[in-house]
């Protein structure tokens, strides 16, 4: 998937978080340093800057630019965090078929969400944005279609909200943290719905088993 | 060369200040870089600016980032992987305290010690201002081979400096047993302990103040010329031995050292 189809991608995710950062801002504010919908917008804007160099790329080089401009541009955790699980994805992708088909997306994606428990020493059930990278990952892999997945991806975030926070700059407020969703599942969610959106047909239609 | 040290503050005025506090113990004689800020003038870390840390204090022997929060230690990581391959396995970030373990760190790798042992005495910073605690290398473990070919060449002085064997004068006295292929080892009763001469942290360690005597013990084919050159640094107090530092340097490390002097002299 060379060219505008991929960059489709990763503009309708850019676009997503810019849109929706006062909404991050708030929920960051709340249980965070209320800047991260802030830091998020400015990674978006950097990665929609080079939209002359990126648009032309590969599916999987375009993903690892935009990681690498993302851990740039975005400081805190969340840069090393969302650059690694692009990266990895690019990684993951390079040499493979594009646009990817559903087992080769659902592996990379299995292989970049590893790469982001690492980094975080971290996993699912802490209030993070794994809380919503984990279930989607489960999902690609399973006969899920495609067609739930972005419901789900919503939902996994918003069931951060009564979560107990015991990873990541939430957890200094312990109890306090109930009550909120996270502001990196939110982010995450995003992400991942705006690209599931703009999937195109061969990633997103038949699932592995009917 | 020796190893590299980098602070990584979220806060520049905290990252530059421990760059300072490194620079006044230990000269210009360790690469060093450091960062802070989040690169748009506010709190918080920039894995660009940890790149150019690291290229700044780049050495072949190896590189130490010291990190204050949890966000500046996985940006440091992130940064450690985007470093060429044969870089990547030469730059480590210790488990440390970031002010006690940079300086601390960056004076074991003042005596020429590898990656692994600056890390492992950075991770030992914080139990730097409790009484003597032996690292497993202390010397007193290996006595000196009894068919040794070398004989031993044993000698004492009393320390007539103000402040004894602090850390500056610490780091003289290890630079200067550097300069000797013999084994030397010191101590503080002609029994031991022995400390290992060539290591500041363990000489640190002897907490030797002002009226101390210290026992050497040389072995090795220069081991004459080494306790000469000991004997007499401790002799004249640290005195003559080449300056690390400019003059306003050691203005401000005599204030240093008399506060540490008296905080010593109550304990």
């Amino acid at each position: 998937m060379s060219g505008t189809g991929s960059w489709a991608l990763i503009k309708a995710a850019a676009g997503s978080l810019i849109a929706h950062a006062d909404e991050l801002t708030e929920l960051d504010r709340a249980i965070g340093d209320g800047d991260h919908g802030i830091n998020m917008k400015r990674g978006a804007e950097a990665v929609l800057a080079k939209a002359d160099s990126l648009a032309g790329l590969p599916l999987a080089e375009l993903l690892r630019q935009s990681g690498m401009t993302l851990v740039m541009t975005v400081g805190g955790a969340s840069g090393p965090l969302y650059g690694t699980l692009l990266l990895e994805l690019g990684k993951a992708l390079q040499g493979q078929s594009d646009p990817p088909d559903r087992a080769t997306l659902a592996a990379a994606f299995g292989a970049a969400v590893a790469a982001v428990k690492a980094r975080g020493r971290s996993d699912s059930g802490q209030k993070t944005l794994l809380d919503v990278l984990v279930p989607l990952q489960q999902a690609l892999a399973g006969a899920q279609p495609v067609t739930s997945l972005g419901p789900l991806t919503l939902a996994a975030a918003a069931a951060t909200t009564p979560m107990l926070a015991t990873r990541g700059r939430a957890s200094f407020l312990g109890e306090r943290s109930i009550g909120h969703m996270d502001p990196g599942a939110r982010s995450s969610a995003l992400i991942l719905v705006a690209l599931l959106e703009a999937l195109p047909p061969a990633a997103a239609s038949p699932p592995l088993t009917p | 060369m020796t190893v590299g040290i980098v602070i990584v503050s979220h806060s520049p005025k905290v990252a530059e200040g421990t760059a300072d506090m490194v620079r006044q113990m230990v000269g210009t004689m360790v690469p060093l870089g450091w960062c802070g800020g989040d690169g748009q003038g506010g709190l918080g870390s920039d894995v660009g600016a940890i790149l150019r840390a690291i290229e700044a204090a780049w050495s072949e022997d190896g590189v130490a980032v010291l990190v204050d929060l949890g966000g500046a230690a996985m940006q440091a990581e992130m940064a450690i992987e985007l470093l060429d391959e044969g870089r990547r396995a030469r730059v480590q970030i210790c488990e440390a305290p970031l002010v006690e373990g940079a300086v601390i760190g960056a004076t074991e790798a003042s005596g020429g010690a590898d990656l692994a042992a600056v890390r492992a005495v950075a991770a030992s910073a914080m139990g730097a201002a409790t009484p003597p605690a032996w690292p497993a290398s202390a010397a007193d473990a290996t006595p000196p081979a009894p068919d040794s070919p070398e004989p031993i060449r044993r000698g004492q002085a009393e320390l007539v400096n103000a402040v004894g064997l602090h850390a500056r004068p610490a780091v003289r006295f290890t630079q200067t047993a550097k300069r000797f292929q013999s084994r030397i080892e010191v101590a503080l009763a002609a029994t031991g302990p022995w400390a290992d001469a060539k290591s500041p942290v363990q000489v640190m360690r002897l907490r030797a103040g002002q009226g101390r005597v210290l026992h050497l013990q040389v072995e090795g084919a220069d081991a004459g010329a080494a306790l000469d050159a000991l004997l007499q640094l401790v002799r004249q107090g640290f005195e003559d031995s080449p300056g690390l530092e400019s003059s306003r340097g050691v203005e401000n490390s005599r204030g240093i050292e008399n506060s540490r002097g008296v905080e010593n002299s109550r304990g």
